[in-house]
């Protein structure tokens, strides 16, 4: 290659190359694809929840959120997300029990890769939380919510543990039992918010649901949907949706990075504690 | 201490990063940001700030701007314009690994010096030797093999700008 090059042949293939890959995206763009064009008309399903989830003048029916997937999340279908938390919790349940003999020493191995990697990672491992912290924080107005920011957090503690050496994280007491207590400190939050209105119908003798949201013409209680703040102005906090969502990234950060973490532990210490073969 | 004060310095880029990826700039989006960065920074600072003092250093942060709008613009320009040149007359490449020394103390240091080179078109870190504080750079048109007039031709403005930012 490098005795001709530069020469005319050279140029030529390069040029009908080129000609010939523009020639396919153009026929592919015209013929080939089918334009989709923006949809102008809802379902009948989606019509009914983007004019109810947000709707001022329909209080019955709200979840007083401008986002409608959190609104179905944690609103309309709230219990069945609890459920749903609790298996992916005793799903970690089950991978701590894998390991249930392994304790392991003092000090764990932070060899990791190389000097890039691990600085550039350690940049990265800070940024990634505070991403994931406004994707929680902002679950009620914009697409995201809890899982999805505990799923972003978790990111960071792969990335810590991928190229840092899992070390990283356990020497600065990421242990499996705190780890786990934030996972059920974030279960109990969810638990609590979910009986908070039942328990105050029930004091005050008036009907209310497990993990109702907003106020009912049927069942008065209501966690509420703004906040005045002296100096800060109104916060619209969407009632349950806030603290749902926050209680759901600190379990989902927690449990994912357990999960991760547990998956790291090196299998001849594992062989060693007798819990594997 | 020293955490405290490597959490403080890390509140203002932390903060900046919350609302540029938020994309909203209310004072109350300002107060969750600080206490996020404050979370974050009790979580991770001791990693990623080892020297906090560093940071308050305004000399720092103007070499850091002259380094950054040198590299970007002229630097990066030359480098474009030499692999232009190689492209349109490939006879005169000439690659191979070079083996180049730094003489800087701190990571971060070493880190821009790697990725100033990997960054600029036909120079690329192949590998890093922190014990012996060598890189192993890829050179795709090698003008000197020896360790010293590697690094006088590849890395020796990248290090003295790094030097006065990081060291």
């Amino acid at each position: 290659m490098a005795e001709k090059t530069g020469s005319l042949r050279d140029i030529s293939l390069a040029v009908l190359a080129s000609l010939i890959i523009i020639l396919f995206a153009i026929a592919l763009v015209n013929t080939m694809t089918i334009s989709i064009p923006p949809q102008e008309q809802h379902r009948w399903l989606s019509w009914e929840f983007l004019t109810s989830t947000y709707n001022w003048a329909v209080k019955k029916t709200w979840a007083a959120s401008p986002e409608v997937v959190t609104s179905v999340l944690w609103d309309y279908r709230g219990l069945d997300t609890v459920y749903e938390t609790s298996v992916f919790f005793l799903a970690i349940i089950g991978g701590l029990m894998l390991v249930r003999n392994y304790h392991p020493g003092k000090k764990y191995s932070e060899k990791g890769m190389s000097l890039i990697a691990r600085t550039i990672t350690k940049i990265t491992v800070v940024s990634v939380p505070v991403v994931a912290a406004s994707v929680a924080l902002h679950g009620h107005l914009t697409p995201g919510g809890g899982f999805q920011g505990g799923s972003i957090f978790a990111v960071a503690s792969l990335l810590a543990i991928v190229a840092l050496g899992s070390g990283f994280l356990l020497n600065r007491g990421w242990s499996k039992s705190r780890l786990l207590g934030f996972r059920t400190l974030g279960l109990i939050i969810i638990a609590s918010v979910a009986l908070t209105l039942p328990v105050i119908g029930l004091l005050d003798g008036v009907k209310a649901y497990v993990i109702q949201n907003q106020y009912k013409p049927w069942a008065p209680v209501s966690f509420g949907y703004t906040a005045n703040i002296p100096f800060l102005g109104i916060i619209l906090y969407s009632g349950t949706l806030v603290f749902l969502n926050l209680a759901e990234f600190l379990a989902v950060s927690a449990g994912l990075s357990l999960a991760f973490l547990i998956i790291s532990l090196p299998r001849e210490e594992l062989k060693k504690s007798g819990g594997i073969e | 201490m020293n955490k405290a004060l490597a959490v403080l310095g890390l509140i203002i880029p932390l903060t900046l990063l919350y609302i540029i990826y938020t994309g909203s700039y209310s004072l109350f989006e300002l107060l969750l940001g600080v206490i996020v960065a404050i979370i974050v920074g009790y979580l991770f600072a001791d990693a990623v700030v080892k020297h906090p003092g560093k940071i308050y250093n305004p000399i720092r942060w103007f070499w850091l701007l002259i380094y950054g709008l040198y590299y970007l613009t002229i630097i990066e320009a030359k480098a474009h314009w030499g692999v232009i040149k190689l492209i349109i007359n490939p006879k005169k490449m000439n690659p191979g690994i070079v083996r180049i020394p730094y003489y800087v103390k701190t990571d971060y240091a070493a880190v821009t010096i790697a990725n100033s080179i990997t960054n600029t078109p036909g120079t690329v870190v192949v590998d890093i030797d922190e014990k012996n504080k060598k890189m192993y750079v890829h050179w795709i048109k090698i003008i000197d093999t020896t360790d010293e007039g590697a690094r006088k031709h590849v890395s020796e403005t990248f290090e003295k700008y790094a030097s006065k930012i990081f060291d």
